[in-house]
């Protein structure tokens, strides 16, 4: 039996969410599989297998040290050959395409199975029939099926308010095609997927005088629409109370602001990215010990605090903090109005401090 | 604390690349394509502009030159084919830059115009967009 599994309800749903905040949303979203799905359904370690699609919608918010937090021991790419677990249940989180479709069956069918009895398959976007058709017609997959889940969340949540569809070559498409219709529904798609995750029900909007914009608005209010006639349990901000409107979908394209792609924007972010070696969020730095890699992302509170700020403003605060810093220093002994966590990066930097005064004296000693 | 340290070097190398390139001027010129006034609120002539252009063209990089360009096609919505030829002759851009600039005709950019008339101001983002949006 295939069967869809809701158990959130209203009030699993906590508060911050309720702020537009895409990453927050994701997290919770893609926390859900795990608390509310496997716990009940299946107690053991088991197996993640992703595609490449998956794996970049995951990574974009959970590590894998939370993945092991929800008992899943081992994270696999669903194209590459992966080694049999049959004590383990495994989760399938994939782009509900037919060679993805094709992969798991194969995992289930000849004599030896990959994994144990227990399957969950979450799809990253609504599951067409015919692929639906495709797992039904096996039935060594079917009876080990504990949880099938259109998972709804296809797009990167890239910051705070920021996300991605992970679609670079749609620009081209989109404003050379003569017929762009496959990528616009593929957008269409995944936007739909994006309100379904924020819990959106948006008006939507459009540039007038564009005739992308006004075919994707078509489209996802056509798939919205469908998409919440399909999930009576879905509810959307502005449903039941009146403290907070529904939010408008406002779509733009690229011919409405030619000009600002070519400008130098001074806040910190944008000059860093303009000038400076970026490996996606990653920048490698020079230091007085040497150069080292440093992650610009979500986590770092203070590219969070001046990320979006004018580069001058950032030197000023910056070389404020370090003064304090020094100040704080001095009087150290006097450690009430410390907090612990500058106590630890105290303890930190007197720790390298000593470890480089120690390889001074090795050296010393080696002359 | 670390951070914050990290943080100290990437601005500092930040600026020094800000100071070897001279990002400030090519901003005060930037600014002034986009908004066709000059720091003093002044407005600014055809001329004025490109005479800046030819004076910074030569000595920079593709990359920067194609933006400042590429600024100045869209600010004046289109410039006449023998201004676009001198002005490309005196940058360093590639063929493919060029076509690039070309090709913001498909983003509905007039990239020729014939006529010369004076810089205008670019009206801003929303006041464009006010009254021009529809809701399916």
């Amino acid at each position: 039996m295939l069967w869809y599994v809701s158990k959130m309800s209203l009030r699993f749903v906590p508060s911050y969410v309720r702020i537009f905040q895409v990453c927050h949303a994701v997290k919770c979203h893609l926390n859900k599989p795990f608390l509310f799905f496997l716990p009940d359904a299946f107690p053991g370690w088991m197996v993640l297998v992703l595609d490449g699609r998956a794996t970049k919608v995951m990574s974009s918010s959970m590590g894998m040290y939370e993945l092991m937090e929800h008992r899943i021991t081992l994270a696999e790419d669903i194209n590459k050959d992966r080694a049999p677990f049959r004590d383990m249940g495994v989760a399938y989180f994939i782009d509900p395409t037919e060679s993805n479709v094709d992969k798991i069956i194969a995992d289930f069918s000849g004599k030896k199975k990959k994994y144990g009895d227990d399957v969950f398959i979450f799809t990253l976007s609504a599951c067409p029939d015919k692929i639906l058709e495709k797992v039904k017609a096996c039935r060594s997959l079917l009876k080990r099926i504990k949880v099938f889940n259109e998972f709804n969340c296809d797009f990167l949540a890239k910051e705070s308010r920021i996300f991605d569809l992970g679609m670079k070559s749609c620009f081209r498409q989109l404003f050379l095609e003569p017929d762009p219709h496959g990528v616009e529904a593929e957008i269409a798609k995944k936007l739909v997927t994006l309100c379904a995750t924020l819990k959106e029900y948006p008006i939507i909007r459009y540039q007038e005088d564009s005739k992308r914009s006004k075919a994707i608005a078509t489209l996802v209010s056509q798939k919205l629409n469908e998409f919440v006639g399909n999930s009576p349990d879905w509810w959307y901000h502005g449903m039941y109370d009146n403290t907070r409107g529904r939010s408008t979908l406002l779509l733009i394209d690229r011919s409405e602001d030619p000009l600002s792609p070519f400008m130098h924007e001074f806040t910190y972010q944008a000059m860093a990215h303009d000038l400076l070696n970026f490996e996606g969020n990653k920048i490698s730095i020079e230091t007085d010990k040497g150069s080292k890699d440093v992650l610009l992302n979500m986590d770092d509170k203070v590219w969070l605090e001046y990320k979006m700020k004018h580069v001058a403003e950032v030197v000023d605060n910056l070389t404020d903090k370090l003064k304090e810093f020094a100040k704080n220093q001095g009087v150290e002994s006097n450690g009430s109005n410390q907090t612990f966590e500058e106590l630890v990066s105290l303890s930190l930097i007197l720790f390298s401090i000593y470890i480089y005064l120690i390889s001074c004296y090795l050296d010393t000693f080696k002359e | 604390m670390s951070k914050v340290n990290d943080h100290y070097y990437i601005v500092s190398d930040l600026l020094k690349k800000m100071g070897s390139q001279s990002i400030l001027d090519l901003a005060k010129i930037e600014q002034a394509m986009a908004t066709g006034q000059d720091e003093n609120k002044h407005t600014l002539k055809l001329k004025n502009v490109v005479e800046m252009l030819e004076e910074y063209l030569p000595g920079l990089d593709s990359e920067k030159a194609l933006r400042l360009l590429g600024i100045f096609i869209v600010s004046q919505s289109g410039i006449s084919r023998e201004q676009r030829e001198e002005l490309f002759e005196l940058s360093t851009l590639s063929s493919d830059q060029k076509k690039t600039l070309l090709n913001l005709e498909y983003l509905s950019v007039k990239t020729e115009k014939c006529e010369e008339e004076e810089v205008g101001k670019t009206r801003g983002f929303f006041a464009r967009l006010r009254g021009r949006g529809y809701v399916v």
